[in-house]
């Protein structure tokens, strides 16, 4: 069995019965472990400051929120597989979590706010998979500060909306009354499969004599929702259209933003087999297109992003001093918050092989024409 | 047994105990990605928040913890494009000013290690080896795959074990 498989299943959390038998015999593999023990205890002891406040939500929300949910009977919709599914959930009734209970996130302290001993609390994640067959907000009900009109076209984008007002109910929302989401509409022409630009109404309904940036009635406003790490949200909200240039450099689309350089190898990183970092020396006239932050002459650490994709890249070509084109992209600064790298979105690189001559692409299969200086490859 | 989250839905009370038992992990959490008492304090208020009025919406396709998670870590993220681009703070006292053999105690080491982290590397070490998840479960609140997932925590591996003294042989 070899170690490193076995280190590997380790820190996933997978180990096989025979890894574990390996580890009562293997001293190398006992020390890994002894070391995962340790970081995982360092982390569950960090020090967590008593908070200052009581952090839930108002008296008034809660109940509201009740009010709501008791309008909205969750059982009655339940179809007859998924009463199943809760019944048979019940009866195994298993504890499937095995995280670490903070005492109280104050070092163990009680709550600022009471609500009785966190101790004699049960973990409210202990109980896994409970069926709720309740529809999203799509009930006429008004009662919640934010509804989502049951005429919504497009409940997807509606329901993100709906959740970017409700996390504004203190300012944004002040002195509004009810409001109602209404419908979205997609602009005709989107930027690319991470951006939705379009336009949403909203029936507002004002406090008498508020003072508020909407008015009484339907109101029209248009919105900017992204996609990052696999998740949609919205990113703004305007009284005026978005259009390409209001649209952040991370989230357009890779092949529109990213400047391609040509440099030699200096360093990389490989963890696994898996390319993690290149850096790259790049040429006096590396730069094809002037972009701030990237110049000839400037060692530059390009990261790379591997996505949702299993890495399956050809790493042979990585040599000291190999010539290399690259394409590169900005980070998202609100993911990567204090870095300045930039990194490839896609692997979208070529590399050269003195061996043969030619350029390759990541997956070895040779390139004749390079886009960087128009001419063609393929004789060194 | 009585349905944790129908109980909920049904009584004031029940709702203001399930925030109450959820918030120390809510809390916890935030605070570990943040390392700002007054931040990871507002963003578990907002998570809260979101758990009251968003919970009738929960439909037990995944746990009510990475349910619970995944709202910590998407108000998380907004909080970061809010606040657009921060230094995490230090802890208590101050890393970079500190001796070096105070560096290399442990605590300070593991608190170095989390402020210098990238932030999906960050999210990743405090939700698989803080709160235990799995890689699946991890994948899950990230909304990223299990193998990216895998990827980075074999990363993680190894910058730790550069970061460690004497090669993984902690004091």
């Amino acid at each position: 069995m070899n170690c490193v498989n076995v280190q590997n299943a380790l820190w996933i959390g997978q180990l096989t019965d025979d890894m574990v038998i390996h580890i009562q015999h293997c001293d190398k593999c006992k020390e890994e472990q002894c070391f995962l023990q340790t970081i995982t205890a360092q982390l569950s002891n960090l020090s967590v400051p008593k908070p200052t406040r009581s952090l839930l939500p108002d008296a008034r929300i809660i109940r509201a929120s009740v009010k709501k949910a008791r309008r909205r009977p969750a059982w009655r919709s339940m179809t007859t597989y998924s009463a199943i599914a809760a019944i048979a959930l019940v009866v195994a009734g298993g504890l499937t979590w095995a995280g670490h209970v903070p005492d109280h996130p104050a070092d163990g302290q009680t709550a600022a706010h009471g609500g009785g001993n966190a101790a004699a609390v049960s973990n409210p994640f202990s109980q896994q998979g409970q069926s709720h067959s309740n529809q999203l907000a799509t009930s006429a009900s008004t009662t919640g500060i934010v509804d989502v009109s049951p005429t919504a076209s497009n409940p997807d984008q509606c329901k993100l909306i709906e959740q970017y007002f409700d996390k504004r109910s203190a300012t944004t929302l002040k002195g509004i009354k009810h409001m109602t989401i209404v419908d979205f509409t997609p602009d005709a022409k989107q930027p690319n499969a991470n951006v939705i630009l379009g336009s949403f109404k909203m029936e507002i309904q004002l406090e008498a004599g508020a003072a508020s940036p909407y008015s009484n009635g339907m109101n029209t406003r248009f919105v900017e929702i992204t996609k990052q790490e696999g998740l949609w949200t919205v990113e703004q909200v305007a009284s005026s259209p978005f259009d390409n240039g209001d649209i952040g450099a991370w989230n357009q689309s890779f092949p529109s933003s990213a400047v391609q350089i040509q440099g030699t190898i200096m360093d990389w990183k490989l963890v696994d087999n898996i390319l993690m970092e290149v850096t790259v020396k790049i040429d006096p006239t590396g730069v094809k297109d002037p972009t701030p932050g990237l110049q000839g002459g400037q060692t530059l650490p390009i990261s790379i992003d591997h996505g949702n994709i299993t890495p399956n890249v050809k790493t042979s070509f990585l040599k000291q001093g190999e010539t290399v084109i690259v394409k590169v992209a900005q980070a998202n600064p609100a993911m990567n918050a204090g870095m300045t790298v930039f990194h490839t979105a896609s692997l979208d690189y070529l590399y050269h092989l003195e061996s043969d001559g030619w350029f390759h692409a990541m997956d070895g299969s040779k390139i004749g024409d390079l886009p960087h200086n128009g001419s063609t490859s393929g004789n060194g | 047994m009585k349905d944790i989250i129908q109980e909920a839905l049904q009584s004031e009370q029940s709702l203001t105990r399930l925030l109450q038992e959820i918030e120390p992990y809510v809390y916890r959490l935030a605070y570990c990605l943040i390392r700002h008492q007054q931040d990871a304090e507002d963003v578990a208020q907002e998570v809260l928040y979101k758990v009251c009025t968003k919970l009738s919406s929960y439909r037990g396709d995944s746990s009510l913890q990475t349910w619970v998670y995944a709202l910590v870590m998407n108000t998380y993220r907004d909080f970061l494009r809010r606040r657009k681009v921060r230094h995490a703070e230090p802890l208590a006292e101050d890393v970079s000013s500190a001796s070096f053999e105070e560096q290399v105690d442990l605590k300070m080491l593991v608190d170095k290690i989390l402020t210098d982290l990238p932030e999906l590397d960050r999210q990743i070490l405090v939700l698989r080896f803080q709160n235990g998840l799995s890689v699946k479960e991890v994948a899950e609140v990230l909304h990223i795959s299990e193998a990216n997932v895998k990827t980075r925590v074999f990363r993680l591996k190894q910058q730790l074990q550069s970061e460690f003294p004497h090669g993984g042989e902690v004091v």
